[in-house]
């Protein structure tokens, strides 16, 4: 336990290096300090809490088996949260939820091309909302999209991943992450308006 | 609109063309009703999402029971300290049978102490003139040797005085 109690007062690459170095308890303490971040980034992709739960868990002890290849380019949390979403991306796959299509074409999904669906979609559908309200709704929102668009707008909004980024942990092309993101976009607008336009009418 | 014009808008706005394509993008929309319009609504939606942090969400179960389901992978001979063993754990059946079953033994023990100090004519038996109190206060009577009431006898050992009594029901 004391061993433990001084991990918690290292720095976050010191304690990296331990748990590199194969002691399990520096590992629990990364848990410790980002087991919630972690969690909350496998709900945010997969939307069912067991799963995520799962899903979590099963990143942590991917990332144990491939801390070593964490060379401290970014954060050890960036590092774990994309390790994180290459599993929920795996997850997704093989729950075969989504297939990865191949060209712009194949992106034309549910509800037609873009010119059906711009003209419908406001500036902006959330103005006037109060922000724990639009939190909410954008939560909402998020949990209505198909797995497909949620992951890249995961990734691409809340991550900040960069293209190249998004195509490589999907294992498709730039031009495929680039419709799938401009779908996804355009899906999540529409999916506000019509929430916000259901608040008003009830 | 064109979808190849609505997607180069995006990545205008997400900062993944070159200055050069940026530029001749916007110069392009300066005639371009519709484009403008997507720009509008995309850069609004890019700002909301951006100002607005994500929802938050803590893990649902404690850290230790999250911990172990990771330490049973990554460590399974380790004994980590302060926490669960990560071998074979024992039931929490087999625990409470472990006291359960000591404990079940002595108040049966008890149960036929009273029993047999409540039965009429019990006492008759041991002592011969139906004085049931000798029974209930001789102290030397610390061992009981019971059967089954439904055999119909009890026997008593006094190992101070090397009596043992066998109390025979005639019902």
């Amino acid at each position: 336990m004391a061993e433990n109690q001084s991990f918690e007062e290292l720095d976050e690459s010191e304690v990296v290096s331990a748990a590199q170095a194969g002691d399990a308890l520096a590992f629990e303490e990364l848990v410790r300090r980002h087991g919630d971040k972690i969690f909350r980034r496998a709900l945010s992709m997969l939307r069912d809490e067991d799963t995520a739960l799962d899903m979590a868990q099963m990143a942590w002890i991917k990332a144990w088996k491939r801390l070593k290849q964490f060379q401290g380019d970014s954060s050890f949390a960036t590092w774990m949260t994309r390790v994180t979403i290459n599993v929920c991306l795996d997850h997704i796959r093989k729950m075969k939820r989504w297939k990865f299509a191949e060209s712009i074409e194949d992106l034309d999904e549910n509800s037609g091309g873009v010119e059906r669906k711009l003209p419908v979609v406001e500036a902006n559908p959330t103005e006037g909302l109060e922000r724990e309200e639009l939190r909410e709704k954008i939560d909402q929102a998020l949990g209505q999209l198909s797995e497909g668009h949620r992951a890249v707008i995961v990734m691409h909004t809340f991550e900040e991943m960069a293209y190249k980024e998004i195509a490589d942990a999907m294992g498709c092309s730039i031009g495929t992450v680039m419709s799938r993101l401009f779908y996804a976009r355009r899906n999540l607008a529409s999916i506000l308006q019509r929430m916000l336009k259901e608040g008003e009418t009830s | 609109m064109n979808e190849a014009l609505a997607i180069r808008i995006q990545a205008h706005l997400d900062g993944e063309l070159s200055q050069e394509a940026s530029k001749l993008l916007l110069t392009e929309l300066e005639s371009n009703a519709e484009g403008k319009e997507l720009l509008k609504a995309l850069q609004a939606e890019n700002s909301l999402l951006s100002a607005v942090t994500e929802k938050e969400h803590s893990l649902p179960v404690a850290h230790s029971y999250f911990w172990k389901g990771i330490a049973e992978e990554i460590a399974p001979d380790a004994d980590l300290p302060g926490h669960a063993p990560t071998g074979p754990v024992v039931e929490p059946w087999k625990r409470w049978l472990s006291w359960l079953l000591p404990a079940a033994g002595a108040a049966c023990v008890a149960l036929v102490a009273i029993i047999q100090g409540l039965t009429p004519g019990a006492s008759g038996n041991v002592s011969g003139d139906g004085d049931r109190s000798k029974l209930r206060r001789a102290p030397s009577f610390h061992e009981i040797d019971s059967r089954q009431q439904n055999a119909g006898f009890i026997s008593f050992r006094s190992e101070s005085e090397g009596v043992s009594v066998v109390w025979i029901s005639n019902e």
